[in-house]
C-alpha cells in the first residue's frame, strides 16, 4: 500500500514539478492507484469545465516546465565554450584578485540573497565589464555569472529573467565555492534586460517559487 | 503559430533544440496531440481498419502529451525531421506510434502516411458527450455565478482567453503566489460545487 499524492497533483497542475524525474514518478503513482487518478481527473475536468474546452490550456501549462527541463538544450555543448576557456582565465585571474571586501555586499552573508556578480563578455568572448550590482554589458554577448558570497552554502539556484518574465536560463549549483564562475552563460541582445534572481538553501527551490522571488541584480544589454 | 517550412531561422533553432522555440512549437502543437489522445483516430493494421477511440482518464492524456513532445524535443527527432512537410504532420506520426505501442499493436511495417490526419474525427461531439457537455456549462454558469466580480475576471483571463499567469497577474495586480493560489481554489470549489449538484440530481431522480 502506498501513499496518496493529493499534494503532487496541486504542484503538478501550478506548474511546480519541474524536474522530469519528479513528474515521472508522480505519473507512475497515478498510473497504479485509483484513487489519485480519480483526483487527478477531476481537477482536469474542472479545467476543461472552466475554459469550455476538451482540454484546457491551463493542463498544457502544468506540462510545459519538465518538458523543457528534460530537453537537454544542447548549449551547453556549443563549440564556442571551448574557446572561450582562455578569456574564463583571464576572468577567473581578475575575479580572484578583487579584494573579497569590495564585492560583498556589506551585511549580507548568508542571511539574504547571496552575492551574485557578473562577467560581461562580447562576441568574441573577451572579457568586457565586471558587474557586482544592476549595470549594462556589452550586447550583442554573454554574460556569466559568479557566485561571490564568502562563505559555500548547500544549494544555490539561479535563475534568470527577460523582461516580460519568461525564464531565459536557469540553474541549481551545489556547494559552489566563493568565487564560483557558473559553468554556462546566458546571450545578452541589445535592448535585454537580465534579472538575475538568486536564492541559497538546504534543498533546491522549484523554479517556478524561484522565479517569484526579488532580482540581485539587473543586466542591460547595451550597444 | 510557426510555421518551419517556411521560418528557416526557426526551424534552425528547433534543430539546436532552443528552448524557447521548443515552447512555442509545445503551444502551438501540444493541444491538437491532446485532442487527438482523448478524441481518437482511425488507422489501419495490416489490411484491417481500426479505430482508437481515446483515453478516457486525464492521466492517460496528459502521460502521451508528455510522452509525444519528449520525443519531438529529442535530438534525434529534430534532427531527422525534414523541414519539408508541416511539423504537424510529423507530430501525428509520433502520436500515433506512442499510442498504438501503448496499446500493444504493432503497426512497424506500415509506411508513414502524413495523410492520415484527414482521417481523424471532427471536434463535433457525440449526442451523449454534447448533453452531459450541455450540463456541465449550466453548472458552470452557475457555480460562476456565486463568485465575485474580481474571481469572474480571473476565470476569463486564465481559462478562457488562456492568459499566462503572470499576464493574469498583472491585468488583476495580484502576485504570481495570488494567481496560483486562485487557480487552485477556484479548481477545488468547483470541483466541489458540480460534485453537489450531481448527488443532489441523482437523489432527486
Amino acid at each position: 500500500m502506498s501513499a496518496h499524492v493529493e499534494a503532487a497533483i496541486e504542484w503538478y497542475f501550478k506548474g511546480e514539478i519541474a524536474q522530469p524525474r519528479e513528474r515521472d514518478a508522480l505519473f507512475a503513482h497515478l498510473g497504479a492507484c485509483v484513487h489519485c487518478r480519480a483526483k487527478f481527473d477531476a481537477q482536469s475536468a474542472a479545467n476543461d469545465a472552466l475554459s469550455g474546452r476538451r482540454f484546457a490550456k491551463v493542463d498544457l501549462d502544468a506540462m510545459l516546465p519538465a518538458l523543457l527541463e528534460g530537453a537537454a538544450p544542447p548549449r551547453r555543448r556549443l563549440s564556442w565554450v571551448a574557446w572561450l576557456a582562455p578569456a574564463l582565465t583571464v576572468c577567473a585571474v581578475l575575479v580572484f584578485f578583487i579584494p573579497q571586501s569590495e564585492l560583498t555586499p556589506k551585511g549580507g552573508g548568508l542571511r539574504g540573497p547571496p552575492a551574485i556578480e557578473a562577467l560581461c563578455f562580447d562576441t568574441q568572448a573577451q572579457l568586457a565589464a565586471h558587474r557586482t550590482a544592476t549595470g549594462g554589458c556589452p550586447a550583442p554577448g554573454f554574460v556569466k555569472l559568479v557566485f561571490a558570497a564568502p562563505e559555500t552554502v548547500p544549494v544555490l539556484n539561479l535563475v534568470v529573467l527577460g523582461a516580460d518574465g519568461a525564464v531565459r536560463w536557469s540553474a541549481d549549483v551545489t556547494t559552489p565555492k566563493p568565487r564560483d564562475v557558473i559553468g554556462d552563460y546566458i546571450e545578452l541582445a541589445k535592448g535585454d534586460e537580465l534579472r538575475v534572481i538568486a536564492v541559497a538553501g538546504d534543498r533546491s527551490t522549484p523554479l517556478e517559487v524561484a522565479r517569484t522571488m526579488a532580482a540581485v541584480m539587473t543586466i542591460r544589454g547595451e550597444p | 503559430m510557426i510555421d518551419l517550412t517556411q521560418d528557416r531561422v526557426a526551424l534552425d533553432g528547433y534543430r539546436r533544440g532552443d528552448r524557447a522555440i521548443l515552447g512555442r512549437i509545445f503551444e502551438d502543437h501540444a493541444g491538437q496531440v491532446a485532442r487527438w489522445a482523448s478524441g481518437g483516430f482511425s488507422f489501419r493494421s495490416g489490411e484491417e481498419r481500426r479505430r482508437f477511440d481515446g483515453f478516457r482518464s486525464a492521466v492517460d492524456v496528459h502521460d502521451v502529451v508528455n510522452e509525444v513532445f519528449r520525443t519531438v524535443f529529442e535530438e534525434r527527432a529534430r534532427v531527422a525531421y525534414s523541414g519539408l512537410t508541416p511539423l504537424e504532420g510529423y507530430i501525428f506520426v509520433i502520436t500515433r506510434n506512442i499510442i498504438l505501442r501503448r496499446l500493444k499493436i504493432m503497426d512497424r511495417d506500415r509506411p508513414i502516411d502524413v495523410d492520415s490526419i484527414e482521417a481523424l474525427p471532427s471536434e463535433e461531439l457525440a449526442p451523449d458527450e454534447r448533453i452531459a457537455r450541455e450540463e456541465e456549462v449550466t453548472m458552470v454558469r452557475e457555480f460562476l455565478a456565486t463568485l465575485g466580480e474580481e474571481e469572474q475576471r480571473f476565470v476569463s483571463l486564465r481559462f478562457s482567453e488562456d492568459r499566462p499567469q503572470n499576464e493574469v497577474g498583472d491585468q488583476l495586480g495580484w502576485s504570481r503566489k495570488k494567481v496560483r493560489l486562485q487557480e487552485t481554489s477556484i479548481r477545488a470549489s468547483l470541483t466541489r460545487f458540480m460534485l453537489r449538484r450531481r448527488g443532489t440530481r441523482e437523489l432527486s431522480v
